[in-house]
């Protein structure tokens, strides 16, 4: 399975800025109306900003002038009236815009999220946990400033652009001409900007994300990094990944930047044309001095416009990483016309199936592998490390497809099971058992909301958890993390919360192997009473375990290799009679 | 602060730049009025070019101005994250296990990542925009007050106003940005959960559940940034008000001392250009606080994890002289609760100690107390002779080899992985540690050998294999002491005969410490201690235990057989 490490750059998906521009502009579609009445706002406040330099003109070279006390303070008046007007549009501007763009990122926030749970779990073991958060937690906030430099910025500017270029060819056609020259400047000056820094916005990112998914590691890791001494190592790593973002930050700036140079340089190439048209053609200096004030009107749009532009590398680079979520399709996927199963009687049925991860398709897992569960029997596998008994179960609980045979389950197969039946009805104890931050409580009814007090307890007592568990500070209230219980008690909650689950498949992934042989027995009294009347898969490595299994497979290599009871295989002489006697032979 | 002044070349060249563009700004007018002067009225087309291409120069220069300007201070922005980002990464590394407790890895990775960030914002192109904006209105100010004293007074009275609404306006920001930050990490960190433990999501049908508990802090995420928007866009608001009224209200002054003949209409016309001056620094002073106060919130944060000491203090001896390690009636109490009482035991250089007990009964603490991820609240521990809090904790941890219960392995090649803490170790130790712990085999049959990467915590790899390669890391670590607590659980019984012998070849060379549920792993010690509750309730060796009859000799009968159990003796 190729994995992606915390400091090596995640692949770059060909990029279509365009589409990803489009895509969130669509998310705008629903607040029609909102935008609607921003850009009005947007206008009306801008139409008073134009009357203020009118007033304060009309205030001096009017009012004063002509000593007029009363109409000076009427035009302050109405000055400040309007001041207040200007606020009192901004406020609900920024009001509106800061409720649509928050609740796109509230959208597309969810929408990634309940998307990535669909992902099939190769998904997840191929990259760091810091990667995906950088996009779902990080990365999303690009939309939002995308949305309201798109709506506050774009429309509006655009706007004024129209206006005022309407505006100076009216007034005067050749200075107007003059000045529109620079244009062409500015506009490629902007896009070749654009071009050169959009590869580093890219690559930004993608060292941010290094960034998050290397701190995630290291500190979930913390006692092995502190233990091995490997804090130097670690910091010395962390430096070159974080010097890395700089770098990549300080190359995309410094051709972002350069649109200041662009900007200036045209502004400069229309005035020197305006000075010499103005000249050639013996213009008048009140005509002259009157058109350089729209100038300066006619420059600001387009210096926004240009900042914009420069900034959307960077959102973009950020978008079309959320984006690359929630066009990831699930492999996992429901059948279309799933069947519900509301009871299971648990036969388990294997036919011809083979396993390779998706992106390892020559490197067969599982070869081949047939076998027969009927209703209550409890199945055994043992094998030795890697040989394939965790891919079995990771196929019968249905977080992989098989690549070719099908497993049934009643004689329904597996694909076609509604997924929410199919998990109500196998309960699956892994290897790694997660516990969430909560308290125990919680975490005993992750399978069982419902569970009341007495089934929480009796559960524990039938695992042997609750002695443990009343020995804590709060007892079945205390406040855990996935980091603060020993691996033995995080295993004896993880078997608790799946018995409480109640399912009619029972799956054991090594359940019990940092549980000490005490418990253990405690425990083997219960898993026996509950594996009693339902179908069991065991993986483990003890034979004290295995030895009371209806069925044992010995697996290696992918395949099954022997298949039978205890004393059948024993007396067969083969793997398992040597493992037995590994075992054993004190 | 400290972090600022390492860069302060890149400032340098910043305020250059400030300056040039100023200076640049008050020439560039002057060619203007040449122009209109002498070419236009004057008629001397001559100078046409001239003028008209030194424009054109200072336009470009201006530009370069600007550019350098932004650029050094965007630079300089991230230089002061990337330390800032870096000393606090080290730092946490540092912390002892209480804090690792507290905060989980999906909240500090938060801090690392966002917070540093909005701090070095604010040290680079926010700060010299401030500067920049500060300079520009006391400049203003003090030429308005040369013109008109009455008309900056109107100006200087109406400036605490705005700085009140502005000081109020970044405290709550300042809140409100904490609060963002402190969900920012939850909302990391009940995602970080949700992707950590996928597999256990998916087993038990909880997607559902999941979504609801991500959806309630996406929801509260959401609810205080519309208010900090809301909240800012008042501010903004308040304080662009109070700017055009100091522009009108002081026209009104200086329109009145004109009427009364106080003043000429002039300098009226002049003064008012410069109170217009001083109105835009004013519209862009919401969002200098907005950033500000983001700022600050971060800085809060970070500085609480750096002023947060360590409960442990380390020593000062660094190096351990000889390996014998004593424990001496230790006892350990956590809130309240008895987890180790008066343990005691020694082990000496090249003898191993067996560690036996129940699920809880504290046999990894022993491990912890050692290794001093955690202090004993009673009792000493001795390391060559010494106090262990006497060393430093790099010559302390460099005394023992663990391989933990938790199997954490890193994103990184298999190779790094067994060097971890000791990058330059040849590929031939390595490799044959990973042969002692029977590694090798699997690690060959990967794609590409020693250099496939691993995924995080190993998936892809089974229980097994992974238990190998953490076995192999403490192997290739070569310390005088050996711990392995719990460590051949998830192997196969061949397998961990295997690393046993292994093992057992080692021991004599190597003290080692065992912390195991099975007899196997421990009946060569040459003594074993068995635990209950955090007390020592049976110790000797082998022989001795199973001649005792007590909780060791009923653990091998449940693992063997009564007739076993019996025949070895």
């Amino acid at each position: 399975m190729a994995v992606n490490s915390a400091s090596a750059d995640e692949a770059r998906t060909k990029t279509q800025k365009r589409a990803t521009v489009i895509r969130v502009l669509g998310y705008m579609k629903q607040y029609k109306w909102q935008v609607i009445l921003v850009i009005t706002l947007m206008i009306a406040a801008s139409a008073i900003s134009v009357v203020f330099p009118l007033l304060i003109e009309n205030a001096v070279d009017v009012q004063v002038a002509s000593e007029n006390k009363k109409g000076l303070i009427t035009v302050v008046c109405i000055g400040l009236g309007l001041a207040l007007l200007w606020s009192a549009f901004y406020i609900i501007r920024v009001r509106i815009m800061a409720s649509i763009s928050n609740s796109v990122v509230l959208q597309v926030r969810s929408e990634a999220f309940a998307h990535l749970q669909k992902l099939s779990l190769h998904y997840f073991d191929s990259r760091p946990t810091g990667k995906i958060l950088a996009r779902i937690i990080g990365d999303i906030t690009s939309l939002k400033d995308m949305l309201r430099q798109l709506v506050t910025t774009l429309i509006p500017n655009i706007f004024f652009f129209i206006a005022i270029t309407v505006v100076m060819f009216i007034k005067n056609p050749v200075f107007a001409g003059a000045v529109f020259v620079a244009l062409p400047v500015m506009a490629g000056g902007s896009f070749i900007v654009f071009r050169m820094a959009f590869r580093f916005w890219q690559e930004f990112r993608q060292k941010q994300s290094n960034v998050n998914a290397f701190a995630h590691e290291t500190f979930s890791g913390i006692r092995v990094v502190q233990s091995f001494c490997a804090e130097k190592q670690m910091k010395n790593s962390f430096a070159q990944i974080a010097s890395q973002v700089t770098k990549s930050f300080t190359s995309a700036v410094i051709r972002v930047d350069f649109i200041d140079v662009v900007i200036h340089a045209s502004q400069g190439i229309g005035y020197f044309l305006l000075y010499l048209m103005a000249v050639r053609t013996n213009a008048t200096v009140g005509a002259l001095l009157a058109f350089t004030t729209y100038i300066s009107l006619f420059w600001q749009p387009i210096r926004q416009l240009a900042n914009m532009y420069n900034q959307l590398g960077n959102q973009i680079a950020g978008a079309e990483r959320v984006f690359e979520i929630l066009d990831t399709e699930p492999t996992l996927l429901e059948s279309e016309h799933p069947v519900s199963m509301p009871s299971v009687r648990g036969d388990v049925q294997f036919s011809h199936v083979s396993f390779a991860y998706p992106d390892e398709p020559q490197t067969m897992v599982l070869n081949d592998v047939s076998f027969k569960a009927s209703e209550g029997e409890t199945i055994a596998l043992v094998g030795p490390t890697g040989a394939g008994k965790t891919t079995i179960i990771n196929l019968l609980a249905r977080f992989y497809d098989p690549v070719s045979g099908t497993i049934m389950i009643d004689g329904t197969p597996l694909s076609s099971i509604a997924i929410p039946d199919l998990r109500r009805h196998i309960g699956v104890m892994t290897q790694d058992s997660y516990l969430f931050s909560g308290t125990i409580r919680d975490n005993l009814c992750y399978g069982k909301l419902d569970a009341t007090d007495d089934e929480i307890k009796s559960a524990c007592k039938a695992i042997g958890a609750d002695s443990f568990i009343l020995a804590t500070p709060k007892g079945y209230d205390t406040e855990v993390t996935d980091q603060t219980l020993s691996q033995g008690q995080r295993q004896l909650l993880a078997l608790a919360r799946t018995l409480l689950a109640n399912p009619s498949i029972l799956i054991l992934d090594e359940a019990t192997s940092a549980i000490d042989t005490a418990t253990e027995l405690l425990v083997q009294n219960g898993i026996r009473l509950l594996t009693s009347g339902r179908t069991s898969f065991v993986v483990a490595h003890r034979l004290s375990t295995i030895r009371n299994a209806s069925r044992i497979l010995v697996i290696d290599h992918g395949s099954i290799q022997e298949s039978g009871t205890h004393s059948e295989l024993l007396a067969q002489g083969g793997q398992y009679a040597a493992l037995y006697k590994a075992q054993f032979g004190i | 602060m400290v972090y600022a002044a390492r860069h302060k070349g890149l400032y340098l060249i910043a305020f250059l730049m400030l300056f040039g563009g100023i200076a640049l700004d008050a020439v560039i007018p002057s060619f203007v009025r040449k122009l209109v002067d002498d070419v236009m009225i004057g008629q001397k087309t001559g100078e046409l070019m001239t003028l008209l291409l030194s424009m054109l120069g200072c336009f470009v220069l201006r530009g370069v101005t600007d550019y350098l300007q932004e650029f050094s201070s965007d630079k300089v922005g991230w230089k002061v994250a990337e330390d800032a980002r870096v000393d606090l990464f080290e730092h946490i590394e540092g912390e002892d296990q209480t804090f690792f407790r507290e905060n989980t890895p999906g909240e500090l990775m938060s801090r690392v990542k966002r917070d540093t960030e909005s701090v070095g914002t604010t040290f680079g192109f926010i700060g010299i925009f401030m500067i920049q904006i500060i300079i520009h209105v006391i400049v203003m100010l003090a030429c308005l007050a040369r013109l008109s004293l009455p008309m900056a007074l109107v100006c200087i009275v109406l400036m605490p106003f705005i700085a009140v609404l502005g000081y109020k306006g970044e405290k709550k920001g300042d809140a409100l940005y904490g609060d963002i930050s402190e969900e920012t990490a939850t909302m990391n960190k009940t995602a970080g959960e949700a992707i950590s433990g996928i597999r256990t999501v998916k087993a038990f049908n909880k997607e559902e559940h999941e979504k609801k508990r991500f959806e309630k802090r996406n929801k509260h995420f959401f609810d205080l940034s519309v208010r900090l928007e809301w909240m800012f866009g008042n501010c903004d608001a308040g304080v662009s008000f109070l700017g055009r009224a100091m522009l009108f209200l002081s026209i009104l002054a200086g329109g009145l001392l004109v009427i009364s003949k106080k003043m000429s209409l002039g300098t009226l016309a002049s003064s008012v250009e410069y109170v217009n001056n001083l109105v835009w620094p004013m519209m862009e002073i919401g969002w200098i606080l907005n950033e500000i106060s983001s700022a600050m919130a971060s800085s809060k944060k970070i500085d609480n994890i750096f002023k947060r000491k360590s409960r442990l203090t380390e020593g000062t001896i660094d190096s351990v002289a000889d390996d014998e390690l004593v424990f001496s009636h230790v006892g350990l109490n956590l809130e309240d609760t008895m987890i180790l009482d008066d343990i005691s035991f020694t082990v000496s250089s090249g003898k191993t100690l067996g560690i036996m007990g129940a699920t809880g009964s504290g046999k990894s603490t022993i491990t912890n107390l050692a290794l001093r991820f955690l202090d004993p609240t009673s009792g000493t521990i001795l390391l060559g002779g010494r106090p262990s809090t006497d060393y430093t904790f790099h010559a302390l941890r460099s005394a023992f080899s663990i391989v933990t219960q938790d199997i954490f392995l890193f994103s990184d090649t298999a190779m790094n992985n067994i060097k971890i803490g000791n990058p330059d170790m040849s590929d031939q130790i390595a490799m044959h540690a990973a042969a002692s712990a029977k590694a090798d085999g699997f690690i060959t049959h990967l794609e590409e050998g020693y250099s496939t990467v691993i995924g995080e915590k190993g998936v892809g790899l089974s229980g097994g294999q992974k238990q190998r390669l953490c076995i192999a890391r403490a192997l290739a670590k070569n310390a005088p002491i050996l711990i392995l607590d719990d460590s051949t659980s998830a192997l196969d019984m061949e397998t961990e005969r295997e690393i046993q012998h292994e093992l057992h070849a080692l021991e004599h060379k190597q003290s080692t410490i065992i912390v195991a549920h099975r007899i196997s792993a421990v009946r060569r010690a040459d003594e074993i201690i068995y635990l209950d509750r955090g007390r020592i309730v049976e110790r000797g060796t082998h022989q001795s235990l199973m001649a005792m009859h007590g909780r060791y000799y009923e653990t091998f009968v449940a693992q063997y057989s009564k007739e076993d159990a019996d025949g070895s003796k």
